[in-house]
Parts: structure tokens; sequence; C-alpha cells
């Protein structure tokens, strides 16, 4: 979650014309961290047949890749003006 | 390595970072901005928007934010070795969790004190507000669950704690009473407050309180029936009236737990006897990107953003607080993860006895403790390292163990009650919140989306019938 708030003050500083990579920097190294972290965990889930917990860890997985994405295009297109 | 040259370290480079890098972002970066009206002023309603003493909101946003995160995390971290838990400690805080705090601040400031998640529709697009919502909704469905079995927990370990805790509720009503009604000075009777407290934590020491089953309920459910009604009440009542004058006098005690961890390092400078560096621990998942993940709330933490954009941004009188509070509240807790370091890799090795008996020292009472994952990982294990480190630091000038391990244990239980009534608080701002996008009337009123946040909670911890249904997840 660290990683997604980090995610809104980027654009936020690049909405308000600022250098965002202060920002940026952090939330693509907790995206990437807490992203691998997810998957070895969603992997242990799976062989263990823990099926709640996969269920959980990738609703939730999913939720954030979506932000992620929507974000990303947000990104693009204040880049691209 | 000395843990006296180690806390030095640490402690010195925060000091340089806030007066550097937390300036550069402060001016160049977030362009702060002293004559910005903030929302505490814009929407002041004497609830939860309550211009406050950046003193004062220190102790709320820290205490908040410092819950038991930063002490279980590098307690299980160090299995890998102390190296890497200092270094992600030191360097995360400054460049990724201080940063994280105190952004989340910022933009809350200027987005009317609304919380990150609601301000994603704003700047991201709606979608994303209703993902987001979503996301910190079930994270703080979670916590809640996991605080109060945890503070029910933590009361059977440490029965002397129950008095002391419970009687700080009266000291803080009876404080901001003062302060806000009569208008006295925060700073002498803060003082007073913190006296009373320690009084009552020697008392607690001497009369430990164990309740028992009550209506056939056993006596760790029904501490976690009484801390949800409990966090009901605290978290709808106005944040002057007990959460800031509570949080006011437990950053108190985290400052005087900090100088005693301090004094204890400077006076018995243990050497460090936890390896410097172990990738492949017995039973541990791999240190990448695991270290990262545990090791969250002393170095960066989503939950602090909650914090940040929930309850800190209604009280932050002016943006120029906002470094102060966001980023140095971060650096705060550094510290208090790098002392949590320094008692567990060093405190521990001047002495343990285990159940048998025996009275280890050096690497064997380290090895004892934290022999594999499943003897580190535990929560009493995790609590018991920093314990016993701390007492044996702090009985070098003199504190009675006795008097120390009531200390320590008043101080844990603080600090989750602390984060448990502050993560119902916003999660009730986040309920009215996804009400108002969703247009569910009911639930944007104060009461019902409380108690929506309490009951939700109360179906979690109880799904399995013990009070531990969130232990599942």
């Amino acid at each position: 979650m660290a990683a997604l708030a980090l995610l809104v003050v980027t654009i936020y500083l690049v909405k308000t014309k600022v250098n965002p990579v202060y920002s940026a920097v952090p939330s693509a190294f907790m995206i990437l961290m807490t992203g691998w972290a997810m998957i070895v965990n969603l992997g242990n889930f799976l062989t263990s047949e823990n099926w709640l917990l996969f269920a959980i860890g990738l609703a939730v997985f999913c939720l954030e890749i979506w932000m992620i994405i929507e974000s990303s295009l947000i990104l693009k297109k204040f880049v691209k003006k | 390595m000395n843990s006296l040259i180690l806390i030095l370290i640490v402690f010195i480079g925060y000091f340089i970072a806030y007066f550097t890098y937390g300036k550069f972002l402060s001016r160049k970066i977030f362009k702060i901005d002293v004559n910005e009206i903030c929302p505490s002023e814009e929407f002041k309603d004497d609830q939860d928007y309550v211009p406050t003493n950046k003193h004062i909101l220190f102790g709320h946003h820290f205490t908040s934010i410092a819950g038991l995160g930063p002490i279980v995390g590098p307690a299980i971290a160090i299995i890998w070795g102390w190296v890497p838990a200092v270094i992600w400690v030191l360097f995360g805080s400054i460049f990724m969790g201080a940063v994280h705090d105190f952004g989340s601040l910022v933009v809350s400031l200027r987005k009317r004190g609304r919380s990150i998640g609601d301000i994603a529709g704003d700047i991201i697009n709606p979608r994303v507000r209703t993902i987001f919502l979503l996301i910190i909704f079930f994270e703080l469905w979670i916590v809640i669950a996991i605080f109060a079995l945890i503070i029910g927990i933590l009361f059977n370990m440490y029965p002397q704690a129950v008095f002391p805790v419970w009687f700080e509720i009266p000291i803080a009503i009876v404080l901001g009473y003062l302060i806000y009604k009569k208008g006295k000075k925060h700073t002498i009777l803060g003082i007073l407050a913190v006296i009373v407290m320690y009084l009552s934590v020697i008392a607690g020491a001497f009369f430990p309180i164990k309740i028992p089953a009550l209506f056939g309920i056993n006596p760790l459910a029904a501490w976690i029936v009484i801390l949800l009604i409990y966090s009901y009440i605290a978290s709808t009542l106005p944040v002057q009236t007990l959460l800031q004058p509570r949080d006011y006098i437990n950053s108190h005690q985290l400052l005087i737990a900090m100088i005693l961890l301090s004094l204890g390092t400077l006076i018995a400078h243990p050497q460090i006897v936890a390896p410097a560096l172990d990738p492949n621990p017995l039973g541990a998942p791999p240190i990448l990107p695991f270290l990262f993940v545990v090791i969250a709330c002393g170095a960066i933490s989503g939950f602090h953003s909650l914090v940040s954009s929930g309850t800190s941004s209604k009280q932050c009188d002016n943006e120029k607080s906002s470094l102060f509070i966001g980023y140095g509240g971060m650096l705060g807790e550094g510290s208090l993860a790098a002392l949590v370091i320094v008692a567990v890799a060093a405190g521990i090795g001047l002495g343990l006895t285990t159940k048998d008996g025996n009275v280890l020292t050096g690497i064997s009472a380290f090895n004892h403790q934290c022999s594999s994952w499943a003897a580190a990982s535990g929560l009493a294990a995790k609590l018991a390292a920093f314990v016993t480190g701390s007492a044996n630091m702090i009985k070098s000038f003199g504190i009675p163990a006795k008097i120390t391990i009531t200390i320590m244990g008043v101080f844990i239980v603080s600090f989750a009650a602390t984060t448990l009534d502050s993560a119902t608080r916003i999660q009730r701002y986040v309920v009215t919140e996804m009400a108002g996008a969703w247009n569910i009337k009911p639930l944007k009123k104060k009461h019902p989306a409380t108690l929506f946040a309490v009951i939700t909670a109360f179906i979690l911890a109880f799904s399995n019938g013990s009070g531990k249904g969130a232990m599942v997840l």
C-alpha cells in the first residue's frame, strides 16, 4: 500500500509540474519488492492448497495491478503533454 | 561491532537527513506554504477537524504510526543478520518512508484533509479511488481485528500492564479537559500526567490483573470484545477528549522508553552478538524480497499514509508543521527500530534465562532466541527478545528488571491500543468516503459508519469462534 500511496503522490507532483523522481523511485522500488513477495507467497499458498489465502492474496494483487495500470496510463498522458 | 557506535551512526544520520533532505523536499518539491489555510481551520468542527499544536499532533502521529511494527519487524528480520536490517532501517526511512509519510500528509492537506484513497479519485480517476478504498478498507479490517487480538494476548502475557493501560484513559481525559477547556499550558501538565502514569506503572507491577472467563467466553475472547467496544467509543469521541491527550502521554512514554534504551546502550554498550549477515537461516524465506516486507513500519509502511491523510491532516495547524510531523515522525520511528535491533542483536547477549533455568550469554543467547524462523517469528518470541534485551541494558543503570519489564509491557500495549483506535477512526473515514462515492446515505454518518467498522472486525475476529479469525489471513 505504501507503493500505491507513493504512486498517488508521484502523480500529484507530475500534475503540479514538479520533478517526481523523489517519490517515483521509492514507489517503483516498493512495487517491485512487494509484488515479488506477493508472487512468492501466492506460489506457497497454491502448493500448500491454502485456498482462502490464495484467493484473498490474488484478489488484492489483481486490484493493485489494475491500479498501477490506470496510474501508468495517466502518467503517460501527462508525460506526452 | 559495539552497539553504541551503531546507534550513534543511525541517530546522526537521521539528524543530518532531517535538516538536509527533509528541508529540501519541504522547500523545493512540496513547496510548503505557511500562508495556506489548512483543513483543520477551514472545516473546524471540534470533532475531527481541530487545529492542533504541532508538538501535541506529533505525539498523536508518532504513536499512531509506531504501533508494534517497528518492534516486531526488526526483531524478526535480524534473523538475516543485523547489517541488512540496519541499512534498510536507516536509508529506507530517510529516502522512502519519510518521503511517503510527509508526501501523503502534504497532498491530503491540499485536498481538504481527505484520505489518500479518496484523493486518488481526483488525481487519477474514480475507478482508482474505488480500488484504492477497497484495498485500504481490507487492510484496516484486518488491522482492527488483529490489534484487538494482540492487545488481548498482551494483557494475558503482561497482566501487570492492565491497570496502567486502563488508568491512562482517565488521566488523558483530565489532561484534555485542562488543556482545551481550561486553557492550561500543555508542557507542565503533560509532564505531570506522565509522572502519574508511571506511578500507576509501579502500582501495576505489584498488582497484576487477570480477568476470568466472562459469561462462558475465555479471557482472551472477553478482552477482544471489551477492546472492540472501547475502540467504538474512543473513535467516536472528539479528538481532543481522548485521542490527542492520550497520544500526547504515550509520546512522552515512547520518548522515555527510547531515552532508557539509549542510556542502556551508552552505559552497557554491549557488543553485537548477532551475525552480521546470514542470507539462508533455517526455514526462513529468501532475504530478497522479504527483508523489505518484514521490516515495514521501521522503514516504510502504507499504514502511515492512512494516518497522515486520515487523522493527522485534519488536525495539522499549518503546512509548516508537516515536515516535523510527517518527515520527523518517520525518522523517530526509524530510531525506535534501530534501538530494537540493538536490544535484540546486542542486549540479549548480556544474559538470557532459558525455560530450564540455564543462563546463556553472547552468541549462545542470541542463537537460543533466534535459532530458526519458526522459533523467532511467533509474537511472544519477538516481544520476549525485545523485552529481554531491553531489560538487560536498562538494568545496567540500576532500574530493577521487574519494573523494566512492566515499563516495556505498558509501552508495547499502549502503542498497540493507540493503533487500534486510530485505525477504527480512520476506517470510519474510509467507510464514509466509500458511502459518499456510492451514495449509501446511512453509512455517511459517524455512528453507523463506526458500527460498520467495528462489527465487520468483530465478525472477522470470531469467524472461527475463538477471536483469532484474523490470524488466518
